[in-house]
């Protein structure tokens, strides 16, 4: 059973993309904000993180560089959506951090498939510590 | 880099190179080009002394030096005298000084016997200079012709130097005449002693020969040495003693009493020099002013485009989120979750559209381009209206909407349409920032010649520093990857343009935890229709941060100056207002220091201290005279309460100060002498005057950099110039002190110049020359502190 956290702060996009990604091999997790998600996260290790660029309190670009500074979370896939005119930060996230960088409004098909890319990978390289 | 080429009478091209065939240093002569090319003139004048024509040249503030290797280069302002028929050129090691000057002792054999004096200012040790220009055939081994020395006034000083030479050598006719006289006192001498010779000693003798001998002898010499005098070398002996002497007095050493003081004529060219400087400053300043303003406008400009496409995008990703999913697998969803989905998509094309709305309003009222359709109407029908419309949004998050809004309303002149909007907007950000369960009431009431239309809720409330702010465009601008409020954060922009366009203000009073009072006050009958305003034009009055613990008080003020041309912002508190200042855009500051965040002390302290302080402040405060606090430091103090006319017009008169057009002045006098009409014209003049009774207090105020001129009353000045001294140390820059004296002696005169203060001529019905001379002196008196 695969887990996918998926962090935004708007309740229609987190209920969309739970309809969009949910299979019965998966178990999809919302967060409101990055603070919630990371005491899930803490909780709970999950597979994937899907998370939003601008949120109130915390930035999902503040989200992950705090997941990369953590040992136990720093091979965590991510996918960042941004929908921000600028992309430079994003880039940056996908540079350092490995990140992938999906610009919102995004194809839902092309989210599906990264997705199933990103678990895909992650079970070809189980190198993460569990 | 000096070069004065013109020869007498020709002055008008002073900085042609002059050609000579036999120019003996080429790589002087290439240097020196280099350094004059450079050089700028900016005003020439020619001048007798005595019998000979100065031509003067003043040079440019900046002037590019090569220095001796020619690699690095200096810049540094320069003045000089010169005499007509040649030209100079030096160059520096170092940067020069203020006070250092320059001048030619000496020219070659070749030249006139008559010393050169040259005079730059800002010179200093470490210089040397060559001689180009007409006798540059012959020039003088460097560091011959050239001296340097301490402060000495060149130009009128040479008049005395020469008349003192003069009177102490001796000119041709003068000397025929001595000589003429020493060889009739000879004859005479002997003469009487061949008497006294003939007399006492027998003739027959021996003794007798013996003494007309040596009468004869003395005779001889003294004819030949007065012979040699008159014929021979004796001019050159004479000469080189004069040209010692002068050399001398010139530097100074043997004749103390000359101590050198710079002319009033130096000091009027320094000053020029100094303003001249003073204005590339401001003008630099004003230019790094205008770069930061426009870095600051596009760092807005992508922040609003990134806050813009980020709230556009969001709605959008959700429409096509859903739209996709039912275009995927209609069938496959239950018809609950395609009613669903469907609705959220209408949802979310809604908040688009009222996003897209709230930016073209703006863009109308901004452009006043809008359709205003003002008419005379009772507002209260359209208020409880448009409340009505908000009553199911407040039913779903069980929020009480209470609307206190009496039957009728005293008929206003307003456009019903837009007032609506404002309600709205109102409302729905009460309701949004509202907790479950919480209260929020509108009401509206007729107050004074206003109507007061007021939104309160039980809310999260808003820190008085962001009161301000939230009327701004775009208030949500902070992080700008933290969203903050739904919305662009136009609601309540909006709102404060389309009833400031109705000519009337609004405002907020909050407290966190508690909630929120949006405050609108609408006049009855607009004092004037501000919609026809041009809103393009930025009002020009000045510019003016009013800070005020009352919300409704401060929105008042800041209407009132509105009218009267002035930019007016608002603040609440102390740290915002001093954060607000750091933009340096504002002309003055009118201040209540009873504020909640700070000590009425430490608030003044603060802008008294503020770097770089270029406003001037108000104080306009409900604290009197007797609360213990000294406004001395302030610009003006209004104990309230003041009309709004004196506001406007103290305000005015502030700003006119700040501006330059009027200055301020302050007159020591011990109230001995007449100089009630003297201050009542310079008040008419546009100046601010004040008297005070001692220097101590004056200097005090010279200090703090509140003063422009100083004007002392010569009877002040009775204890003696040492007590002025002692209480102006840092003045030695200053030339905005004048004495106002009802004759100028030379003693006067010779202080003035030491001290770098300048006499006046005062007497009762002398009063425009006085104001003449204040009116064009430099601003702020310089002062180190």
């Amino acid at each position: 059973m695969k887990q996918i956290l998926v962090v935004d702060d708007e309740p229609h996009i987190l209920e969309g993309l739970r309809h969009l990604l949910r299979t019965p091999e998966r178990q999809i997790a919302v967060a409101g904000s990055a603070k919630e998600a990371l005491i899930l996260i803490a909780k709970h290790l999950p597979d994937l993180l899907i998370t939003d660029v601008m949120m109130p309190e915390m930035s999902g670009l503040d989200l992950v560089s705090e997941l990369r500074a953590d040992a136990r979370t720093r091979h965590l896939p991510v996918i960042i959506l941004t929908a921000k005119g600028q992309a430079q930060d994003a880039t940056m996230a996908q540079e350092v951090w490995g990140a992938t960088v999906m610009a919102k409004p995004f194809q839902p098909r092309k989210l599906r498939e990264l997705v199933e890319y990103s678990l895909a990978q992650n079970t070809c390289t189980p190198q993460e510590s569990k | 880099m000096v070069t004065g080429a013109g020869r007498r009478g020709q002055s008008n091209e002073p900085f042609m190179m002059p050609k000579h065939k036999n120019y003996s240093a080429k790589s002087d002569e290439e240097q020196i080009a280099k350094l004059v090319t450079k050089a700028r003139l900016t005003g020439t004048h020619d001048r007798f002394f005595g019998k000979r024509q100065w031509t003067r040249y003043q040079l440019g503030l900046r002037l590019e030096v090569t220095t001796g290797s020619g690699k690095s280069e200096d810049t540094w302002a320069a003045t000089m005298h010169n005499v007509s028929g040649g030209g100079f050129g030096f160059w520096s090691k170092r940067p020069l000084n203020e006070y250092d000057q320059i001048f030619i002792r000496e020219w070659p054999e070749t030249t006139p016997t008559e010393w050169l004096p040259a005079c730059v200012t800002h010179c200093s040790t470490g210089i040397q200079g060559y001689l180009i220009g007409a006798r540059f055939e012959n020039p003088c081994p460097p560091g011959n012709q050239w001296e340097l020395n301490t402060p000495i006034a060149v130009a009128e000083r040479t008049r005395e130097v020469e008349a003192k030479a003069e009177a102490l050598s001796l000119s041709d006719s003068s000397l025929r005449v001595k000589c003429a006289f020493a060889v009739s006192s000879i004859a005479c001498v002997s003469a009487g002693a061949m008497a006294c010779v003939n007399l006492f000693i027998p003739h027959d003798s021996p003794g007798w020969w013996v003494a007309m001998l040596g009468v004869l002898v003395c005779m001889c010499a003294l004819g030949a040495v007065f012979g040699s005098l008159m014929f021979g070398r004796e001019a050159r002996f004479l000469s080189a003693f004069r040209s010692a002497l002068v050399r001398m007095v010139v530097r100074g050493h043997s004749h103390p009493e000359i101590e050198p003081a710079p002319t009033r004529e130096l000091i009027a060219l320094r000053q020029a020099l100094l303003d001249l400087g003073e204005r590339w400053q401001t003008r630099e300043e004003d230019e790094r002013m205008q770069r930061r303003r426009l870095e600051e406008l596009s760092q807005m400009k992508s922040n609003i485009l990134s806050i813009v496409s980020h709230d556009l995008r969001t709605p959008l990703t959700s429409i096509l989120l859903y739209a996709e999913m039912l275009k995927e697998d209609l069938d496959g969803l239950e018809r609950d979750d395609q009613h669903h989905f469907l609705e959220i998509i209408a949802g979310e094309c809604n908040r688009l559209s009222r996003l897209v709305d709230d930016l073209l309003e703006v863009q109308r009222l901004e452009s006043d381009r809008g359709r205003w359709n003002i008419r005379r109407q009772d507002l209260s029908g359209t208020i409880r209206a448009c409340a009505q419309v908000f009553e199911a949004l407040a039913a779903s998050k069980s929020i009480a909407l209470i609307v206190d809004v009496p039957p009728t309303l005293p008929p206003t002149e307003a456009d019903a349409d837009k007032i609506s909007q404002v309600v709205s907007n109102l409302l729905s950000n009460a309701i949004k920032y509202t907790p479950v369960n919480g209260i929020v009431r509108i009401s509206a009431e007729a107050r004074n010649s206003n109507l007061l239309l007021r939104v309160t809720d039980t809310g999260t409330g808003i820190p008085r520093e962001k009161w301000d702010q939230l009327f701004d465009r775009f208030s949500q601008l902070g992080d700008p990857n933290v969203a903050q409020i739904e919305g662009f954060g136009l609601g309540l922009y909006i709102v404060k343009r389309i009833v400031e366009c109705h000519g009337g203000v609004a405002w907020l009073d909050s407290e966190v935890g508690k909630g929120s009072e949006f405050s609108v006050s609408l006049p009855i009958r607009p004092h004037e229709v501000l919609q026809t305003r041009d809103h393009t034009k930025p009002p020009s009055a000045g510019r003016v941060l009013i800070c005020d613990p009352d919300p409704e008080l401060a929105a008042l003020l800041a209407q009132t100056l509105r009218w009267a041309d002035f930019d007016a912002r608002v603040c609440h508190s102390g740290g915002r207002l001093l954060s607000l200042l750091q933009n340096g855009d504002i002309d003055v500051v009118v201040i209540e220091v009873l504020l909640p965040d700070m000590d009425a002390q430490d608030v003044l302290a603060a802008l008294n201290s503020f770097t770089g302080r270029k406003f001037r402040v108000i104080v306009h405060s409900y604290a009197d005279g007797h609360s213990g606090y000294s406004w001395d430091d302030v610009d003006m103090f209004l104990q309230r309460p003041v009309s709004k006319e004196n506001l406007v017009q103290a305000v005015r008169e502030v700003v006119q100060r700040f501006r330059g057009t009027s200055k301020q002045i302050v007159l020591v006098s011990d109230g001995n002498g007449h100089y009630l009409e003297l201050l009542t014209q310079l008040a008419q003049a546009g100046h601010a005057t004040d008297q005070v009774d001692s220097l101590s207090v004056a200097a005090e105020r010279v200090r703090r950099g509140t003063v422009d001129a100083v004007l002392i009353a010569e009877s002040a000045l009775a204890k003696g110039w040492q007590s002025f001294i002692g209480l102006f140390p840092n003045l030695t820059k200053c030339p905005n002190v004048f004495v106002l004296c009802e004759s100028i002696r030379k003693q006067e005169r010779c202080l003035a110049d030491q001290y770098r203060v300048t006499p006046l001529l005062y007497r009762p019905g002398l009063e425009d020359g006085v104001i003449v001379a204040v009116t064009g002196a430099g601003t702020a008196v310089e002062s180190v502190p």
